[in-house]
């Protein structure tokens, strides 16, 4: 016979069903017989029903789906993005880097490559970019290319105060594409995590050639994106 | 053949969504409560799942998908965290109001004394360390095996177990002591 020191012992194997048969044959001889073990039990059963209970909030509706289809569309947003530029002779006939900074864009939309500002400036200058905390700012890059070129590399390393969603955590994303003659497009959607300034670099690597894209980005909150690119373009004109 | 690309893209996609739909519900609940946030739950699973379609392959070989997936969200949220360490903003402040004390719930009880009940129940957990927490609210709250709360945390099931047990040795101390 059990005593209740050993039936304490045993109250939780016993709500979770852990007691072999002889033991649980045992237990429940002695709680019938104990008003103290009862109470124990009681007690304990009770806590556990209300541990059990603790309610969490729904998931916002079509959650499910929804990150499904964002899982499947952040794999494809590199490749989709089309992008980028024809080397070789591009780099020896002097690349065009266009910069367009679009308005906010959603996360999963993707951006149409003709955004109507453009702008230009040399590959040896550095343009600056302002963003926002927390908000999603399509950057694109725009290359010129004299011709195509199939298997072009390229990389982008991030600054850590910002990063690519889609992607978070990651820093440095690299992947292969065919370049198109004339204009090639790559659509970063950006979003700023704090307050700072560091560069974005782009490498592109065609035909063991490799060039590489500095950009300035600052995430500063006072700043409104929109007019600081309008301020750049006329600065331009 | 160029179909073959988009052909493999939808296949790996109902693949995914086959394996992973079923589960989400479960990360979402989870993922809850190492955030207490809503908004914040959802943003972990859904990094969860970006990180996880790279892997679909791997995913069709696991045995038990279930605490595989958990122990993914769990060092996925590790991460996360100490990240937000890393940075110079506190990224755990949130807009969005999901206080579970102070704010209506679906799920939660219209009923004050249940409601009480639960506001204590809470409070107790949050009085348990860390480690003890993550046990109860896998296994009793959850309603994980031991064996699989032993494969997320990589921790031996006698070793949980002994946690599970005194953890709610504690819990039990500190609601009928009647302290707070």
């Amino acid at each position: 016979m059990m005593n209740c020191q050993q039936i304490l012992t045993m109250i939780d194997d016993y709500l979770d069903g852990y007691l072999d048969k002889n033991q649980h044959v045992e237990f429940d001889r002695h709680v019938l017989e104990c008003k103290s073990c009862q109470r124990e039990l009681s007690q304990a059963q009770h806590i556990l029903d209300e541990i059990k209970s603790i309610p969490v909030p729904a998931m916002s509706p079509g959650f499910t789906q929804r990150a499904i289809k964002n899982a499947v569309q952040a794999q494809d947003r590199p490749q989709r993005r089309g992008f980028v530029m024809g080397f070789g002779s591009a780099i020896a006939a002097g690349l065009v880097l266009a910069l367009v900074v679009g308005g906010l864009l959603p996360t999963a939309q993707v951006p149409t490559p003709s955004a109507p500002q453009v702008a230009s400036h040399t590959p040896d200058s550095i343009v600056e970019i302002s963003l926002s905390v927390e908000k999603v700012q399509m950057v694109n890059l725009v290359f010129d290319s004299t011709q195509a070129v199939a298997g072009a590399e390229l990389s982008i390393s991030l600054p850590e105060h910002v990063e690519l969603s889609g992607y978070p955590g990651q820093q440095v994303l690299a992947w292969s594409t065919d370049l198109k003659q004339g204009r090639n497009v790559l659509s970063l959607p950006i979003k700023g995590l704090f307050n700072a300034s560091g560069e974005l670099v782009a490498n592109i690597n065609a035909n063991g050639k490799i060039k590489a894209v500095r950009i300035q980005l600052q995430v500063d909150d006072a700043k409104i994106p929109h007019a600081v690119l309008e301020k750049y373009l006329q600065t331009l004109s | 053949m160029k179909v073959s690309i988009f052909s493999r893209q939808r296949s790996e996609k109902a693949s995914f969504e086959e394996l992973v739909t079923p589960h989400v519900e479960s990360l979402y609940r989870l993922a809850y409560h190492y955030t207490q946030n809503r908004c914040d739950a959802e943003d972990l699973v859904q990094d969860l799942l970006i990180k996880l379609f790279k892997r679909v392959d791997e995913l069709r070989e696991v045995d038990s998908l279930k605490p595989w997936l958990a122990k993914s969200l769990y060092h996925l949220f590790i991460d996360k965290t100490r990240q937000a360490k890393r940075q110079p903003i506190d990224r755990a402040e949130s807009l969005e109001s999901d206080d579970t004390h102070f704010s209506p719930h679906a799920g939660r009880s219209s009923d004050p004394h249940r409601e009480d009940d639960l506001r204590d129940i809470e409070y107790a957990l949050a009085q348990l360390n860390e480690e003890q927490r993550q046990v109860i609210v896998l296994h009793d709250v959850e309603s994980y095996t031991l064996g699989e709360v032993s494969l997320i945390y990589d921790i031996p099931i006698g070793t949980l177990k002994s946690r599970l047990h005194r953890a709610r040795a504690q819990l039990r101390k500190l609601l009928t002591d009647g302290t707070f």
